[in-house]
């Protein structure tokens, strides 16, 4: 017998692909293939916290993400100190799809899609610039910074009918910006973005702010990373919200010494780890640290190491216990990826098909920190992240043959594993249920009950 | 801008053709080198003060031409002192750089070697050359990946030879083809 859903959990797939999948055009056979043990095979199985390889690669749950995940979500779009005047705009991604970021007159930041209205030609094929207007470069259609069609050329032709309003470009639902980060949703449904954080919202801010706890503003370095990796997408997220278990992965960097102190493996020391998740499928990773004593970060550079000392001071000043458990890594449903501490940067995993992904990368620092403290964090950031770092180079090899491994004919009936958990505990300072360093994988369990929640699995 | 470099610098001289054919027998003693996986001996051809920079390119208007690639202070996709080149290497030898491990098969093309010109530098002579560079890295199964790029390394003669200082490279790509840049470049 074909079970298409599990018992447990409402049906939210619309009527539309349920249709497809009753003719075939999804194939569903496999989801409920019998495993070794012969019992039959959820997607996500939440009795036995293991996840079938289907959905790292099949082509029908592809496209059911990219239409029940990526166009209900709220997405990472950039960053507000990459646009900081009117007329800037910065080209970015949602899903698939390349979005137009601008900042318009009225100082508000506007997220639209890059496609004219017209026939579809890119308006925009710059990167980042500034403009007062976008002119198609196939028929002159010209739009303006708020993505509003300003004129066609030729106005005569065109009947009385054609209302230009009718025909600007297409807007995302709703744009939010948070401690700098900007995010945008095509959802009109979707809940207020500090309200989608939810536990997430608090150490977050603290997480993309200034290192001392307060209002001062971070900035992006210019320049993005940006490559392709043959992998699903849902890889990159696993490891950054919930995926403290691969220091395997990084043995040779551990060995190759590349913190920024002295004979560290790849960055500076950090205390004991704690994970949690919320119930939108955030992850988060706290450490514990004793706020009596001082960081000694950055070790390397003697004016890095002095200002992040007295950021430190100031940051316990400011929150007390508190600060001695600040957000190290995250992932913010569904792809947006947070590295809070060493190094700072924005983690975006773009779909680009199921074994495809286009990774980007942008690296942040305080905007007041002093330009040498910049230079010398920039340099460890570009030798620790991205396909050019020591770090996270390998993790691109573990990602692309883990997706290829997603694959494997013989395997489909045996589901990945997810069953690592050291418990679940309270803590006065870490919102939620908490698992603690470092062999447990709550927070993964906690991404793909929401992943199944919104397919309706 | 200068006027265009349609004529070298460096005049036509029977002492000049020399030096173009020690920087190419150098550049390419390099690059045989590291194809081989001869990777410790690969960071002699470098001075103890060597910055190996890979920038990032864009997609920007044609009034930025010139300044498509992120700046010093900017990311890039590689930004290298000796320290961190060795890192580099050492990480190869440790045997556990899963990128790298088992190794890429990997060959450099050097191509379209200028001397662009020869300067007096603190340290010594430094010979700047441009040159066109495609790798191709092969790895497993797979047919391969491509790099396709440009240049520029200064190159310093000391008592141990020539070596380079600097080296910068712009690669085509402004989003990269490659899963990720364990090989060397």
């Amino acid at each position: 017998m074909v079970r298409i859903f599990t018992n447990d959990f409402p049906c939210r797939v619309p009527i539309l692909i349920i249709k497809k999948m009753l003719v075939g055009e999804c194939d569903l056979a496999t989801h409920t293939e019998a495993t070794p043990n012969g019992e039959s095979l959820r997607l996500v199985d939440r009795d036995r916290d293991v996840i079938s390889r289907q959905i790292f690669h099949d082509p029908a749950i592809y496209e059911q993400e990219l239409e029940l995940i990526f166009r209900k979500s709220w997405l990472l779009v950039g960053h507000e100190s990459q646009i900081p005047n009117v007329g800037d705009f910065f080209l970015s991604r949602m899903g698939e799809d390349q979005v137009i970021l601008s900042r318009s007159k009225d100082g508000k930041a506007n997220v639209f899609l890059n496609t004219c209205r017209h026939k579809g030609m890119r308006i925009c094929r710059y990167d980042e610039g500034n403009t007062k207007l976008f002119v198609c470069p196939y028929h002159a259609w010209t739009y303006d910074l708020n993505g509003d069609l300003r004129g066609v050329p030729e106005k005569d032709s065109y009947p009385e009918s054609f209302n230009r309003k009718d025909w600007g470009l297409i807007k995302v639902a709703k744009v939010a910006s948070f401690r700098g980060t900007v995010w945008a949703t095509w959802n009109p449904d979707a809940p207020a973005f500090e309200d989608y954080l939810g536990d997430a919202k608090e150490p977050l801010w603290y997480g993309l702010g200034a290192w001392d706890g307060g209002d001062g503003e971070v900035e992006v370095y210019g320049g993005v990373q940006k490559w392709n990796i043959p992998c699903n997408w849902k890889f990159v997220s696993e490891n950054s919200g919930g995926d403290p278990l691969h220091n395997i992965s990084h043995r040779s960097t551990d060995l190759s010494k590349i913190g920024p102190r002295e004979g560290v493996g790849r960055r500076d020391p950090f205390g004991e780890l704690f994970l949690t998740a919320t119930r939108n499928g955030h992850g988060l990773i706290f450490e514990r640290v004793p706020i009596d004593k001082p960081r000694e970060h950055y070790q390397l550079s003697k004016i890095t190491s002095q200002y992040f000392e007295d950021c430190w001071r100031r940051r316990v000043d400011r929150l007390g216990e508190k600060a001695g458990s600040p957000l190290v890594l995250a992932n913010i449903f569904p792809n947006a990826g947070f590295h809070t501490q060493q190094p700072r940067a924005l983690i975006m995993a773009h779909p680009a098909g199921p074994r495809a992904c286009q990774a980007w990368r942008m690296f942040f620092v305080d905007k007041n920190a002093p330009q040498e403290a910049k230079d010398f964090l920039r340099s460890y950031y570009i030798s620790y992240s991205g396909p050019g770092g020591m770090t996270e180079q390998d993790d691109m090899e573990n990602w692309n043959y883990a997706s290829e491994g997603a694959r494997v004919r013989g395997a489909q009936s045996a589901p990945f594993s997810y069953v690592a958990n050291s418990g679940s505990y309270s803590d006065p300072f870490i919102p939620g249920k908490v698992s603690k360093w470092w062999m447990t994988e709550r927070n993964n369990v906690a991404f793909y009950h929401a992943w199944a929640d919104r397919l309706g699995y | 801008m200068d006027t265009l470099n349609q004529q070298s610098r460096v005049a036509v001289t029977v002492e000049n053709l020399l030096l173009a054919r020690e920087v190419e027998e150098f550049l390419y003693r390099e690059a045989d080198t590291i194809d081989s996986r001869h990777f410790e001996e690969w960071l002699a051809f470098f001075t103890d003060d060597i910055r190996y920079w890979v920038p990032i390119r864009k997609n920007l208007a044609f009034n930025q031409r010139f300044e498509d690639a992120t700046n010093a202070h900017q990311m890039a996709w590689i930004d290298d002192n000796r320290m961190t080149l060795t890192a580099r290497v050492y990480q190869v030898m440790t045997k556990l750089h899963w990128a790298e491990e088992p190794l890429s098969r990997v060959s450099h093309l050097v191509t379209n070697i200028i001397i662009d010109r020869v300067e007096d530098g603190e340290r010594g002579t430094e010979i700047v050359v441009k040159s066109k560079l495609l790798v191709r890295r092969s790895r497993m199964e797979e047919a391969g990946e491509m790099i396709i790029g440009s240049r520029e390394d200064r190159i310093r003669r000391t008592g141990g030879g020539l070596k380079i200082c600097s080296r910068k490279i712009l690669i085509d790509q402004a989003t990269l083809g490659t899963k990720n840049l364990s090989f060397f470049l």
